[in-house]
């Protein structure tokens, strides 16, 4: 059997899938960052996945996968600060608990 | 291998080296300077702003794009700045005030504010997804943390952290659609991907699935319905020149990464909008009826604001949806206008704070006009032109989104819209009715506001009673833009 | 006929800069405010004297002024005066500075209360002086702002309701009225010329599609009709008059309710022709129920505010019917209703403030005798009430005289029963003049002061003009009828 275009699409999609999962039903914060990580990495593997399988040697796909992990990791900096100082206010980083607006 | 270097040509970009120079040294302060004064800051911040805006100006248009291909200097994406450029100082303004009250977020609040305009103004000249996709994380990730920086208010640790949640998910969204699109169009630069959709528009599930997540990404980012839940929260959360610049910049912003996308004539998707029309129809028509009625039953004046907010997103995407050239136009001037008036009303939201209280409830304006005249003034403007009474900037763009739509014979869609302004007339006179009817209970006197607060909202009201007396002030620059592209 | 004076740009703008003056003026200086204010409604009252002197009824459409506005969608500072018009100003200008009078006794947030009448003042004068459907537009919702605060903040126990309701109410049809422009600009090419309009509906698209055009008409009706206030959309006219300050009363009755049916004059009939053919019977219709039903619950009140706001709504349905005859009887009553039904509903809501400001209450059978200890008061207020149920040799006789006598042959059954409403009418204001005025008197009120000068002077140009248009009505109907057949011309032909 030849591994395909279909294979690595089929595997991002299952990670999507998952990452999807996670976000909906996790309700720790951490846990919903490391399902939108999943995501992320879902689309980078269909980005060099497709960039490979493409007959002209186009390099944008290969780009893009290195900028959004790039941008990646500057978004886990930010959260993983938010987490903190949130984890100092509430004691907490579960969502449902931490609320105190009136909806 | 040969590497082909593309041409670097920085001065075109100049206006964003500006403020991002502008940026980094009011960062910078910080360390060298052993007390940094709020109004050095501010005063550096206004003037980098003043700059770039004025530079802004005078680059010269063209269609032709730069960097390989990447970001393209059209008269948009130059009128764009300069409405960011103008933003972000009147933020300045409004957050100055907020700072004398807050001083520990200064001077990084103003240089959050600074990096995020410089993500807005990446979205506005990008010709390809990747600076598209760099320009709104570049936006988005200062106001996250914009979002958290009164760490003294429970509120806005809250905020920042679901503001993020959500930024981040969609974020996933919109960059796994861009991967579909790429997979099928194989490039990511919007002007190859117009032409070879024109070529044989053709929609494949991938093609399609690829613009879908795309739209819910951008959805997001808009706060369209139903993709607005985090909205009322993060506004109320979040600090109110935070907010501000949250509701006007980052959704402004988000309309424009749309417009570049879906229906720049002869680039992106134009060709399909069959395919995608119908879904920003319903999300403009949703999002329009679960704005203003989230609007109504609202006692916070920053939720009614974050709900006023999601609605106007409706209008907007209401025109957008049309395609039309006077569609486009429309969104544009409305766009300038939205930023006035919704920076303008959190403006007073901060200057209507009383000693160690700030403003949250819409009746904590209660006699506002007795103590604080020219400020429920400037209020009542805002308001109106958020409702759309004529002789303001709101009326005049609200009849030519509404004109857009009625001409692309979206009727239902326009008749909602009409409808549902009428239902905003009641919760925008509310707050007027609270600042001169109501009595201003027995509690602490209004602060006096500052200079620089006070001059925001002049420009803000001043502004949109001149655009809505004078509109061809603004409308003969929007005919250029529209008429480039 | 372009005009060289801009007699109605500086008639309608002058309040406008009186606002301005009034609102740059320390708040403390509460008389010299009232004076500003009065002084600057002033102007406008000798500018629409000229104008009543410099119009030629023969030549059509006068004082035209026309700018650019915004260019790019062809809209105009378009502004001019027909016959129809010119009385509508006339009345406007008079009814302000007499107003500004009336708000002597205001004491609160003087400045903000002036400010807004004179914006108020301005927004009325624009409407009717508009010839640019968006400009129309503008003025029209422009107007309802300060009506909505004054009410709101002036006004009595429940004003917030009031006002809420009134605006709530106008915006409401204001919406149709908007979305008539817009199909009717996006269908013409883009034009908001109200001149020209008709014509360049008549060779468009729209010019054919009689379903679209019956749309259009009806959605200007139902804007127009609530201003009017027409069946059913009345209800909220005797919130607001009974809550409104005296002199926004006036306004109110005097020039709000006009605009209405000035609308379907000027915008709804010559726009759509064949549409207003269509809807005179049910144009009719209503105005009977207006009449009847108006008349009927006026009988019913014991406030006498609402008793007059009642009247009005009565009153009002004399204009319609006449209208909707299309005879030139008709019309040209309909048009002498309106300004008759300015002048004497302004009188009568004067005297109630008069009456109001002594007994601080306004309840019908709460007075009795007033006649012998106040012979002024009493004698305006006799005159008022006899030219209201339209007694022959005040004014506003010869306009319902007019309107049946045109309606007749067109509604014959209606007429028939709308006559009823002239009996009604007589009773219920016989019969409140009666407990008002006659009888023994009521012990409470034996010391009340009869009518002051300021309040005099208030009444007088009234009068004087209630008795000379009952005695040479041609005065002003010559002014109106050229156009007003023109008027019939256009719709009949259509």
């Amino acid at each position: 059997m030849t591994i395909g275009i279909e294979h690595y699409l089929v595997v991002s999609l299952v990670l999507f899938l998952l990452g999807l999962f996670i976000v909906v039903t996790h309700r720790n914060g951490v846990r919903i960052l490391m399902g939108v990580e999943l995501i992320l990495n879902s689309a980078n593997l269909n980005f060099v996945a497709f960039n490979r399988y493409m007959p002209d040697s186009a390099l944008s796909g290969n780009v893009f996968a290195i900028f959004v992990i790039i941008l990646a990791a500057a978004e886990a900096v930010v959260a993983l600060a938010i987490v903190l100082a949130v984890y100092q206010q509430f004691s907490t980083i579960h969502m449902d608990e931490i609320s105190n607006m009136k909806h | 291998m040969q590497i082909q270097v593309p041409e670097i040509s920085l001065w075109q970009v100049l206006p964003e080296l500006i403020v991002l120079a502008t940026a980094v040294g009011v960062l910078a302060s910080d360390l060298f300077v052993k007390s940094v004064q709020r109004v050095n800051v501010t005063l550096t911040a206004t003037l980098g702003l003043l700059i770039a805006f004025f530079t802004a100006r005078s680059l010269e248009a063209s269609a032709t794009p730069i960097f390989a291909g990447m970001v393209v200097r059209d008269s948009l994406s130059i009128l764009l700045d300069q409405i960011f450029l103008a933003g972000a100082m009147l933020v300045t303004w409004i957050g100055h005030e907020y700072a004398r009250r807050n001083p520990r977020q200064f001077p990084e609040f103003t240089a959050l504010v600074l990096f995020a305009t410089i993500g807005m103004m990446v979205i506005a000249m990008s010709a390809d997804l990747i600076p598209l996709f760099v320009g709104i994380e570049l936006l988005s990730l200062p106001l996250f943390v914009l979002a958290g920086s009164d760490k003294d208010r429970l509120a806005s640790g809250e905020a920042s952290l679901k503001y993020f949640l959500l930024g981040a998910f969609s974020t996933g969204f919109l960059v796994y659609g861009i991967a579909f699109i790429f997979g099928v169009t194989r490039t990511t630069n919007l002007t190859v991907i117009g032409q070879s959709l024109a070529a044989h528009a053709e929609a494949t599930p991938l093609l399609v699935l690829g613009f879908a997540l795309l739209l819910v990404g951008l959805g997001f980012k808009i706060s369209l319905a139903p993709f607005h839940m985090w909205a009322p929260d993060v506004y109320q959360g979040a600090p109110t020149p935070a907010t501000a610049w949250i509701a006007t910049g980052s959704k402004i912003a988000g309309f424009v990464a749309l417009m570049r996308v879906f229906t720049l004539p002869d680039v992106s998707f134009a060709a399909l909008s069959d395919y995608w029309t119908p879904g920003i129809w319903w999300l403009a028509l949703i999002t329009m009826i679960i704005g203003n009625a989230g609007a109504l039953m609202q006692s916070d004046l920053k939720r009614m604001l974050a709900y006023s907010s999601i609605a106007h997103g409706g209008y907007l995407a209401m025109a957008f949806t049309s395609g039309t050239r006077i569609g486009a136009e429309a969104t544009l001037f409305y766009m300038a206008a939205y930023l006035l008036m919704t920076v303008g009303a959190f403006g007073v939201a901060i200057a209507a704070s009383r000693s160690g209280q700030e403003c949250e409830k819409i009746a904590d304006l209660s006699g506002l006009a007795r103590q604080r005249p020219w400020l429920a003034f400037a209020m009542s403007i805002f308001m109106l032109s958020l409702a759309g009474m004529p002789g303001t900037a709101g009326f005049v763009g609200k009849l030519w989104l509404f004109g857009a739509a009625v001409q692309a014979q979206y009727y239902s869609l326009a008749l909602i819209g009409v409808l549902t302004t009428l239902l905003s007339f009641y919760y925008y006179l509310r707050v007027i009715v609270y600042m001169y009817v109501h009595e201003p209970d027995d509690r602490l006197l209004f602060n006096r506001y500052s200079f620089s607060n006070g001059l925001a909202l002049t420009v803000c009201a001043v502004g949109l009673v001149g655009l809505g007396v004078f509109p061809n002030l603004l409308w003969s620059t929007i005919r250029l833009c529209t008429g480039a592209v | 006929m372009e005009s060289q004076t801009h007699l109605l740009t500086w008639m309608t703008f002058f309040p406008l800069i009186g606002a301005v003056l009034v609102l740059i003026t320390p708040s403390r200086a509460k008389t010299f405010i009232k004076q500003l204010a009065f002084v600057f409604t002033l102007p406008s009252l000798a500018l629409g004297v000229q104008m009543l002197r410099l119009y030629d009824p023969a030549a059509g459409l006068q004082f035209v002024e026309r700018v650019s506005w915004i260019s790019y969608f062809n809209i105009e500072y378009y502004i001019g005066a027909d016959g129809l018009s010119v009385p509508m100003l006339f009345l406007t200008v008079l009814l302000c500075p007499i107003c500004i009078l009336a708000s002597w006794g205001i004491n609160d947030r003087v400045k903000g209360y002036f400010a807004l009448f004179l914006l108020l003042e301005t927004g009325m004068l624009g409407v009717f002086s508009a010839l640019d459907f968006f400009l129309f537009y503008v003025f029209w919702e422009l107007m309802l702002l300060p009506m909505y605060f004054l009410i709101g903040i002036w006004g009595g126990p429940r004003r917030e309701y009031a006002a809420i309701k009134f605006f709530l109410y106008t915006l409401f049809g204001s919406v149709f009225l908007l979305i008539a422009m817009i199909v009717i600009y996006l269908n013409t090419g883009g034009s908001f010329d109200l001149v020209a309009l008709r014509e360049q509906i008549a060779s468009s698209p729209l010019g054919s599609a009689a379903r679209v055009q019956w749309w259009l008409f009806l959605g200007m009706y139902v804007a127009f009709a609530i201003k009017i206030p027409a069946f059913p959309f009345h209800t909220w006219l005797p919130d607001a008059h009974v809550e409104a300050p005296t002199a926004i009363s006036v306004i109110l009755a005097g020039i709000l309710l006009k605009m209405g049916t000035y609308g379907i004059l000027r915008i709804a009939y010559p726009l759509f022709p064949e549409m207003a053919q269509q809807f005179a019977l049910f144009i009719a219709i209503i105005a009977l129920i207006n009449i009847v039903y108006g008349a009927l619950c006026a009988m019913a009140q014991t406030d006498l505010k609402k008793l007059v706001a009642y009247s009005s709504i009565s009153h009002m349905g004399y204009v319609m019917l006449g209208m909707a005859a299309l005879t030139p009887e008709g019309m040209n009553g309909a048009v002498l209703q309106m300004f008759n039904h300015g002048t004497i509903t302004a009188m009568l809501f004067l005297l109630v403030g008069v009456i109001y400001d002594r007994a601080h209450h306004r309840n019908i059978d709460g007075f009795g005798g007033l006649a012998k200890n106040l012979p002024i008061y009493s004698g305006f207020t006799c005159l008022a009430f006899f030219a209201s149920l339209g007694l022959p040799g005040l004014s506003g006789f010869i306009s319902e005289a007019l309107v049946f006598l045109g309606a007749f042959p067109v509604f014959m059954v209606i007429t028939i029963i709308g006559l009823s409403g002239i009996v009604i009418t007589a009773a219920y204001i016989l019969w409140t003049y009666q407990r008002v005025f006659l009888g023994p008197l009521n012990e409470k009120y034996a010391e009340l002061p009869d009518c002051s000068i300021r309040e005099q002077v208030m009444l007088y140009p009234l009068a004087f003009i209630v008795i000379l248009l009952g005695v040479f009505p041609h005065l002003i109907l010559q002014i109106f009828q050229p156009t007003m057949m023109q008027l019939i011309e256009i719709v009949t032909k259509g």
